[in-house]
């Protein structure tokens, strides 16, 4: 401030004059009108409060008046036809085929293991060491039944007269 | 419930009476700078007390959080300096446009001869206002109210350097103008 313009003083000297001694009344008439801004959290409580009504009101209009779904509209067309050609077969690779077991009979062995009162509703029931795969997988083993005990069947002729007896009869 | 509004009614009402005795307290202390302000800015009493007290009413809408003594005069400064310059340019404006129309009443005439009768006054806000803006502010702001650098430098939310830097630009560039 040491390094004044002289012209600073002339301006310090033109600044010293105050305002009319009416200046303060009418501050105070202007100021008397407005209202002061509230600040902190309380006008922000308010704000959000606002809002979370507007929300509301806005959901709950929304939700009674839900507009009817526009109907599609259906437009008649010709038939259209396809030519459809024969198809090869698909055909199913060689693994696959191997990795599915055929379905085969059970062996007299594994009848017995079975019990006598076997349902298909009890099915499920059985131990899984019946059902087990790589028994299921293991070859068929040959089964010799002893042809010398059965009995040869006994044809008896037919007699068509004692039929027509009895007819009568 | 009822107790509890009104306790609530009443420390509201207590604090709407704490902030208008505050600010009143602001009003007496802080008049003559915004209109000193305004002055530096307008070299007319009327157009000055016009911008100090729309100054103040602005300043009343956001007291709450301006409360504290030093911001308070702080904004009011920078606040009154911002609408002195609007005002400044609306009535060159205004003047501009009654020059073209040649409706310059002698009344006005007058008035404007009145404010041009010192040929060193025009001089000197002349050269003022050649100042840029910020070194403008700052001049003026340190020839009113015995302001030191620092006061101008917490009035202006500067640091200190700044204001000393800007200060010793303006005074150069007044040395210029007035050669």
């Amino acid at each position: 401030m040491n390094d004044r313009h002289p012209i600073e003083d002339e301006l310090k000297a033109r600044l010293a004059i105050g305002p009319s001694p009416e200046l303060q009344a009418r501050i105070r008439a202007k100021t008397s009108e407005a209202v002061p801004k509230p600040s902190g959290w309380f006008p922000l409580g308010l704000g959000l409060a606002a809002a979370s009504a507007l929300a509301m009101v806005f959901v709950v209009l929304n939700s009674g008046t839900q507009p009817p779904p526009r109907p599609t509209e259906v437009v008649s067309q010709s038939p259209v036809i396809v030519p459809v050609e024969p198809q090869p077969p698909a055909s199913v690779p060689k693994a696959a085929k191997k990795a599915a077991p055929t379905p085969r009979l059970l062996v007299a062995s594994e009848v017995d293991a079975f019990p006598a009162d076997l349902t298909v509703e009890k099915i499920d029931l059985l131990p899984l060491r019946i059902l087990d795969i790589p028994s299921a997988l293991a070859p068929i083993p040959q089964v010799v039944f002893p042809t010398a005990s059965l009995e040869p069947m006994k044809f008896e002729p037919f007699s068509l007269d004692a039929r027509v007896e009895g007819v009568n009869e | 419930m009822d107790g509890y509004s009104g306790r609530l009614t009443a420390s509201f009402l207590t604090m709407a009476d704490d902030l208008k005795r505050e600010f009143e307290l602001r009003i007496a202390e802080s008049t003559n700078l915004a209109f000193r302000v305004a002055f530096g800015v307008l070299r007319n009493r009327e157009d000055a007390e016009d911008v100090a007290q729309d100054a103040f009413a602005k300043a009343y809408r956001s007291f709450s959080k301006l409360r504290d003594r030093e911001s308070f005069r702080a904004w009011l400064v920078r606040l009154t300096w911002r609408l002195a310059l609007d005002h400044q340019r609306s009535r060159k404006r205004r003047v501009l446009r009654e020059e073209i129309h040649g409706e310059v009443s002698g009344r006005e005439r007058s008035s404007l001869e009145a404010a041009l009768e010192s040929e060193r006054a025009e001089r000197l806000w002349l050269a003022i206002d050649a100042l840029p803006e910020k070194q403008r502010i700052v001049i003026v702001l340190a020839n009113i109210e015995e302001h030191t650098t620092q006061e101008v430098a917490v009035l202006l939310g500067l640091p200190e350097g700044t204001v000393k830097s800007r200060l010793f630009h303006a005074r150069q560039r007044l040395t210029e103008i007035l050669k």
